[in-house]
């Protein structure tokens, strides 16, 4: 049980000793400090995640195989009647080269891409594709991959290239990034043809290797994603003709040998369910499709979106080096401990003579030794608390305190050509800050042991004689 | 013998530096009534102020016994005998150890402070408040309760430490060398001071001093040399 006098003097002692100022000072520098690291590392690590998130359904299914896998439509359609799906969408996924060639005006533009057949409103539905068109984003309604009905005046548009389907290029493909994050575009690139070529795969898995597939399409839009870096430059055209390039529409050489049209995966947006059991009931449906049509084909993987292989390496690694950012800091919080142990140190020698008058008054050892604890704690307490009056609108104005440094001195740490977001994360993570705050009360207090057990320890008559 | 208030028996108390032992008090042998304004004199460095240092709890005795109320205080735990410092025995000290942040009244008021808890102080702060402006009242120093000690005089901050020793109304009050950091006039008044409270409140009074003129004041006077109690009158 505390005695009034143990709060009085550690409120007085705080309120007088100007000593104990730099311990609240190295306390709230320490916990600004981590406040800001926290916050920002783990704000990059919410933004990828958000980001990885928003490219992908919440679970996607896929064949362990460029072949795709058939029955896809009867997978999307019974997904799509399970409580908590909101739609499901199937994609072909095939690599191609994507070329640009218009003499004048652009050099000759050859590239290795992804293509991505997607149906343009189930995708869109299912992925965050339409907030991240160009042009699009702004139009009511779903996106299309549709032509136009009157293609665009383009010197480009021959009738030696006539465009079988337009597509979206990501921003990534056809445009430099500026230092501040934004594309450049160039304006002219769009409506203008482009050729894609895909390598056709026979159904015994083999390179045709007498038929290119090469189909020009009028490029109408392009698509930043939050996360370029970590998905492969790609081309969105329509799934029909993805199909057809990939060689996955249905096919029948003869009467009694039938195959069915293939997909490369199935993304499916289920926000609320619990996508563990969700896997189970898809993988269950799946089953009974393959033996309702004696499909015995490619292994099939069912992931949630953070289950995917370079996904769930980068957001695991982003959290280990946010981990070890903190801890790096945090080190230096462990300084900040050290300080306070000085400083208490000093202090409690200082206040020897008062610590034998308190027990010549009945005070007992205890009692002396909570002086020096509550007082520890009270500047832990207030340490956090300025603390967080410096860290927290720090976190918040970041960006602007970043472009005024860049401004004043030239300095600019923060890329977004490098660091892929434009802006520096800039909410507060106020679970870690609580954590951070609590950690630096106990870390003050850690610091006042031992001189709170040297006061306590102190028989009166020594402390009074003390000179 | 049961109509004490304190008494020693045999105290042996030794102090040792190095090599050197050195024994201040040599079998002593004590007791004081209650209501007795008590002297004792000897030499520096004759342990007048280790006698009154073991009498009033603030340290340890080698060998032999002290009674309060004619109870063994050796037998107490660490806690009792807080308690009994807090609550029956007020030190007055040579150079009067004031808390230098705290105000007059403040100091005052600390050994109340120190025998209540948080939640009870709530309940009797402003009984003590008002108690403790009473007591600097009688000591005259109702205008000075929200100085601090470095502002004051010497003989206000003793005055001030012998508000503080009463506070809590203790049965016994022990003052080392009281005018020992004071000039004559100022000494006197403190001396005015005890001897008032000795005889308007039957004050029990142990005061130790170098000075024979300012023991006589006391009622009764003991001698203290080689470690033992000489009666004086």
């Amino acid at each position: 049980m505390l005695h009034h006098f143990e709060l009085f003097l550690a409120c007085r002692y705080l309120k007088k000793k100007r000593l104990a100022f730099f311990s609240i000072a190295a306390v709230a520098l320490s916990v600004a400090m981590l406040i800001v690291v926290s916050s920002v590392t783990g704000g990059f690590v919410k933004q990828y995640r958000l980001a990885c998130h928003g490219s992908y359904g919440d679970i996607i299914i896929s064949a362990d195989s460029l072949m795709g896998f058939p029955y896809y439509d009867e997978l999307v359609a019974q997904a799509r009647e399970l409580d908590g799906v909101q739609e499901a969408t199937a994609v072909i996924k095939l690599p191609g080269l994507l070329r640009i060639d218009q003499p004048g005006r652009f050099k000759l533009f050859v590239k290795g891409v992804q293509i991505l057949g997607i149906e343009p409103e189930s995708y869109s539905k299912t992925t965050e594709f339409k907030a991240g068109l160009w042009k699009q984003s702004k139009v009511d309604g779903p996106p299309s991959l549709a032509l136009p009905d009157k293609l665009p005046d383009n010197p480009y548009l021959t009738e030696g290239i006539k465009p079988k389907g337009a597509c979206v290029v990501g921003v990534e493909v056809v445009c430099n990034r500026s230092s501040d994050g934004s594309y450049q575009r160039k304006k002219d690139l769009y409506g203008s043809p482009v050729i894609i070529s895909v390598m056709a795969l026979k159904r015994t898995g083999l390179i045709d290797v007498d038929t290119t597939v090469r189909y020009p399409f009028l490029l109408i839009d392009d698509f930043e994603g939050s996360v370029p870096l970590i998905t492969e430059p790609t081309v969105y055209i329509p799934f029909e003709l993805a199909q057809k390039m990939s060689r996955m529409v249905e096919y029948s050489d003869d009467p009694e040998h039938f195959e069915p049209a293939r997909a490369s995966q199935i993304q499916i947006l289920a926000p609320d369910a619990d996508l563990q059991e969700l896997k189970k009931r898809l993988r269950g449906i799946w089953e009974k499709i393959a033996r309702d049509n004696n499909y015995v084909g490619e292994a099939m993987v069912f992931e949630t979106w953070d289950e995917q292989e370079g996904i769930s390496i980068l957001i695991n690694q982003l959290e280990h080096e946010r981990s070890l950012m903190t801890v790096l800091f945090g080190i230096m919080g462990v300084v900040s401990i050290f300080l306070i142990f000085c400083i208490f140190f000093v202090i409690v020698t200082e206040k020897i003579p008062d610590i034998g008058i308190i027990k010549s008054v009945g005070g007992s050892s205890a009692g002396v030794g909570r002086i020096f604890f509550v007082y520890a704690g009270a500047v832990g307490v207030v340490g956090s608390l300025l603390g967080l009056a410096m860290g927290w609108p720090f976190v918040v104005h970041i960006n602007a305190i970043h472009d005024w440094v860049g401004r004043t001195f030239g300095w600019k740490i923060y890329d977004p050509r490098v660091l892929l977001f434009p802006d520096i994360p800039n909410e507060v993570d106020w679970s870690a800050t609580m954590i951070i705050m609590i950690a630096a009360v106990v870390g003050s207090l850690i610091g006042s042991m031992i001189p709170a057990v040297r006061a306590a320890l102190m028989k009166p008559i020594q402390a009074l004689r003390y000179e | 013998m049961n109509n004490t208030i304190i008494r020693a028996e045999n105290i042996v108390k030794t102090y040792t530096s190095g090599p050197e032992v050195l024994q201040v008090l040599r079998g002593l042998e004590l007791s004081v009534r209650p209501g007795e304004f008590l002297a004792i004199t000897g030499i520096s460095g004759s342990g007048k102020s280790t006698l009154l240092h073991l009498l009033g709890l603030l340290d340890e005795w080698d060998s032999g016994s002290i009674y309060f109320d004619e109870q063994d205080v050796s037998a107490l735990s660490a806690g009792r005998r807080d308690r009994l410092r807090n609550q029956q025995i007020g030190f007055v000290f040579q150079f009067y150890h004031l808390l230098p942040e705290l105000t007059v009244l403040e100091n005052t008021m600390l050994p109340a402070m120190v025998g209540n808890s948080s939640f009870s102080w709530l309940g009797c702060r402003v009984k003590m408040r008002r108690q403790a402006l009473e007591v600097l009242t009688q000591l005259g120093l109702a205008e000075r309760a929200k100085h601090r000690p470095s502002q004051l005089s010497g003989g206000e901050q003793q005055r001030t430490a012998i508000a503080r020793a009463l506070i809590n109304k203790p049965r016994l009050l022990l003052a080392d060398e009281p005018t020992g950091n004071l000039d004559v006039d100022t000494g006197g008044q403190i001396l005015d001071l005890l001897e008032t409270l000795n005889s308007q409140h039957n004050q029990t009074i142990i005061m130790v001093s170098h000075d024979p003129d300012i023991a006589n004041r006391a009622h009764r006077r003991l001698h203290l040399d080689k470690g033992r109690i000489h009666s004086n009158s």
